[in-house]
């Protein structure tokens, strides 16, 4: 005999259950929704008025038309975590002369020598372009972010010279002006590559040394001390907060990742009808 | 080349030498094997030998002297240790690894903030 008293220890929770499908939900389906601790505003400091508006203290946000490189960031920085350090673009450049360029299209010791060079970088072979006489490779597609032209060449470029310099090239530096350019002339009988790391310019009036700050988040503390420290209002900290990356380098963020506006897009897979709940949450 | 280039390729051969000893000093307190530590012994006895190393290696007499004594009572027991005395060795591996990552990153720090 079944009695009362199971039959509702039975019934009682799928009508709670029921009941429940009614009710809004309190979760949030993360990582395709998110919550912001206060909507739409970034965490700034307003050095006229010394105020700083309140806001998520997640990633930076980079003002480049208001960042004059004074390196104040840099140095609110240097003694918390050393996350900041100011930097500068560089273009770094192949040179050939036509006969030069013509002994290139046989695949030759030349051939390969500049295929070595341009190895570590995004460039290809095909890409020379005529600049009068000489033929200009431009080895980078985006600008080199580095503090010093010296850090470029030692990263991108000191590995192939060495090995070159193994097979008989000379290698003789013909340029140079610390941090900003230097020139390298690489040469086997009469054969000659010249190799060029040179300081970009931004073209912005306000910073014509063309520095500015680029944020290794892999060091960050998301203090904000940085933005209280801009006497400029360029820096801010915006809600996004996913920062994670398979690779330490990848959390180097160099001045134009950081100058680059969030944006948020629904991921593939979800239905019309759960775009269409995700927007009406944002409304509650 | 010039001698700022040549500075930074001694400030960078000195900070992978301090890396290189973190990394056997390491894998010596993981894997419990002497050959590690002998490796990082030399590494620091190959650095004291280099002036240009040793001068941009703030506190490192303090490692220097932290291996030998460590180096000297190993060999005084032919490598096997009695079970407390291993266990204080351990203690002044870590405290050396410490001061190695001190090391290393002022180094590091020196190479970045580096002025010509």
């Amino acid at each position: 005999m079944v009695s009362g008293n199971t039959i509702t220890r039975i019934v009682s929770p799928i009508i709670s259950g029921l009941r429940h499908i009614f009710y809004r939900p309190l979760t949030i389906k993360y990582p395709y929704e998110k919550t912001y601790n206060v909507l739409e505003s970034n965490y700034r400091f307003d050095p006229k008025e010394g105020v700083a508006y309140p806001g998520y203290k997640g990633r930076h946000i980079l003002y480049l038309d208001k960042c004059t490189g004074c390196g104040a960031c840099d140095r609110a920085c240097e003694n918390i975590s050393e996350a900041i350090s100011m930097v500068f673009g560089y273009d770094v450049t192949l040179r050939l002369d036509s006969t030069a360029y013509e002994e290139l299209k046989k695949t030759g010791e030349l051939c390969r020598a500049i295929q070595l060079l341009i190895e570590p970088f995004s460039a290809e072979l095909r890409s020379f372009e005529k600049d009068g006489e000489i033929y200009v490779l431009r080895m980078n597609k985006e600008p080199i972010f580095n503090y010093r032209c010296e850090a470029v060449y030692e990263n991108l470029i000191e590995d192939s010279l060495k090995e070159l310099s193994k097979n008989g090239w000379s290698i003789e530096l013909i340029e140079y002006k610390p941090v900003e350019n230097m020139k390298l002339k690489i040469s086997k009988d009469d054969r000659v590559i010249e190799i060029g790391i040179e300081k970009k310019d931004f073209g912005f009036r306000q910073n014509k040394r063309s520095i500015f700050p680029a944020i290794d988040y892999g060091r960050c503390v998301f203090c904000g001390f940085c933005v209280d420290a801009c006497p400029f209002n360029a820096l801010e900290m915006g809600p996004s907060y996913e920062l994670t990356s398979f690779e330490r380098e990848e959390l180097f963020y160099t001045p134009l990742m950081l100058s680059s506006k969030f944006f948020e897009t629904y991921p593939p897979e979800t239905t019309w009808s759960e775009k269409t709940v995700m927007l009406l949450r944002r409304f509650k | 080349m010039s001698k700022v280039i040549e500075d930074r390729r001694i400030l960078r051969e000195t900070f992978t030498l301090a890396r290189m000893i973190i990394f056997n000093l390491r894998a010596f307190l993981d894997a419990e094997d002497y050959k590690y530590f002998k490796r990082a012994y030399k590494l620091v006895e190959y650095a004291a030998s280099k002036p240009q190393y040793v001068e941009n290696m703030y506190g490192f007499r303090d490692l220097h002297n932290n291996m030998r004594a460590m180096y000297e009572l190993l060999e005084a027991r032919s490598w096997n240790p009695s079970e407390e005395e291993y266990a204080k060795l351990s203690e002044q591996v870590t405290y050396t690894i410490v001061r190695a990552n001190l090391i290393a990153t002022g180094v590091n720090f020196r190479l970045k903030r580096f002025k010509a």
